[in-house]
C-alpha cells in the first residue's frame, strides 16, 4: 500500500480521505483533539514534519465543511 | 484602564431568579415577568440587528459573494449566505413570538442604537478584511451562542446550538481565507492592519466588563457567563491561531471603547 505523508499547508488529499472514510461526520461538530483522532487514524497517510497547529485544523475544517 | 468583573455578586448564579419563583423555563406564549420579557427581547434583537436585516434587504450579500478573487470562493460564500439568511429569518420569528414584528421599514429606519462594528460590517468589500472579519466575529458568535445553549426561554435554546455550529463552520471559512491570502497572495500587512481595526471592536462587542445588566441575563437563566468572562475565554482561544499565521493580535485593552 502507497503510504501518502500529510503536507499541512496542501490539505485537499487529506480532505478527500476523510470525506472518503468519514461520510456522515460534521467537522464542525469536532474540536481539534477529535479531528487529530480521525486524521491519525486514515489508512495511507502519516504524518511527518512539525505537528499541526490549531490554524492547521481550523483549516482543515473549513475545507472539509466547505468543499473544494 | 483596567478589567474587573469576571464574577457575578454574591446570590446571583444561572438561573437563581428562576429557582426563587419555581420555574423551569419559559415558552412561546407564556406569561412572562416583565423584566425577564425585556431581557430575552434584548439579546433576541442584538442578533436580529445583525442578521434578520438580510431577509429584507441583500445588498450585503452581494456586496461579500463579490468580493471572493475567484468562482470557488463566491460559491463558499453563497453557501455561508444561505444560513445567514436562515439565522434571520430564525429570529424573525423569535422575535414575532415575543411580540416585536420587524419589517424592512424598521432596518431602513429605526434610529436604534447601534454598536460601531454593525454598521462598519455592512461596508466590508475587501477581501482580506472580509476574511479577518469572519474569523473574528463569526467565531465570537460561536461563544455567545454556546453559552446561551441551555438558555431558559426554550425556543432561543433550540436554536441556540444549531446557529452556534454553523457559527463554526463561518469562522473556520474566515480563517481559511485568511490563511490563503496571507500564504499564497502575500496579503500579511494588509490582514495585521484588518486585524487592528476589528480585533478591539470584536472584543466590544462582548460586552462591558462591569455591566449589571450581565447579571440579570444570567440570573433569570438567559446567559450562562459574564461578558469578560466569555472575552477573555474568546482571545485565549484567537490568539493563537493569529500567531500561527504570523500576526500579531493587538493588546487586550488597544483601541477599545466598552471596557
Amino acid at each position: 500500500m502507497t503510504t501518502t505523508t500529510i503536507n499541512w499547508g496542501d490539505l485537499e488529499g487529506l480532505v478527500d480521505a476523510l470525506r472518503a472514510a468519514h461520510p456522515r461526520v460534521d467537522p464542525r461538530a469536532l474540536d481539534d483533539a477529535e479531528l487529530g483522532v480521525l486524521v491519525e487514524g486514515l489508512e495511507g497517510f502519516s504524518a511527518s514534519g512539525p505537528a499541526a497547529g490549531p490554524g492547521d485544523y481550523e483549516a482543515l475544517r473549513a475545507m472539509w465543511h466547505w468543499g473544494a | 484602564m483596567t478589567v474587573t468583573g469576571i464574577a457575578p455578586p454574591e446570590g446571583v448564579w444561572f438561573g437563581s431568579e428562576l429557582e426563587a419563583l419555581g420555574v423551569a423555563g419559559y415558552d412561546e406564549g407564556d406569561d412572562l415577568p416583565e423584566e425577564y420579557r425585556e431581557l430575552i427581547t434584548q439579546v433576541v434583537m442584538i442578533q436580529a440587528d445583525l442578521e434578520s436585516e438580510l431577509v429584507f434587504d441583500s445588498s450585503l450579500l452581494r456586496t461579500n459573494i463579490l468580493a471572493a478573487p475567484d468562482p470557488r470562493g463566491r460559491m463558499r460564500m453563497a453557501k455561508f449566505f444561505a444560513e445567514e439568511v436562515r439565522h434571520g429569518y430564525t429570529f424573525w420569528r423569535i422575535a414575532k413570538g415575543l411580540g416585536v414584528e420587524l419589517t424592512g421599514r424598521y432596518f431602513r429606519e429605526a434610529k436604534r442604537k447601534r454598536q460601531e462594528a454593525f454598521d462598519h460590517l455592512g461596508a466590508v468589500s475587501d477581501w482580506t478584511e472580509l476574511a479577518i472579519v469572519n474569523t473574528l466575529t463569526d467565531r465570537m458568535g460561536v461563544f455567545v451562542f454556546k453559552d446561551m445553549s441551555d438558555c431558559s426561554y426554550r425556543p432561543w435554546a433550540q436554536v441556540s446550538l444549531d446557529v452556534a455550529r454553523d457559527e463554526v463552520g463561518h469562522t473556520a471559512l474566515g480563517y481559511a481565507n485568511l490563511r490563503e491570502a496571507i500564504e499564497k497572495r502575500g496579503e500579511r500587512e494588509a490582514a495585521q492592519r484588518w486585524l487592528e481595526k476589528w480585533y478591539p471592536m470584536t472584543l466590544d462587542m462582548f460586552g462591558r466588563s462591569g455591566s449589571a445588566r450581565q447579571w440579570r441575563y444570567v440570573a433569570w437563566g438567559i446567559k450562562r457567563s459574564g461578558n469578560e468572562e466569555l472575552r477573555r475565554r474568546y482571545v485565549a482561544e484567537i490568539n493563537p491561531l493569529l500567531t500561527q499565521l504570523g500576526l500579531e493580535p493587538p493588546d487586550y485593552l488597544y483601541n477599545r471603547h466598552f471596557l
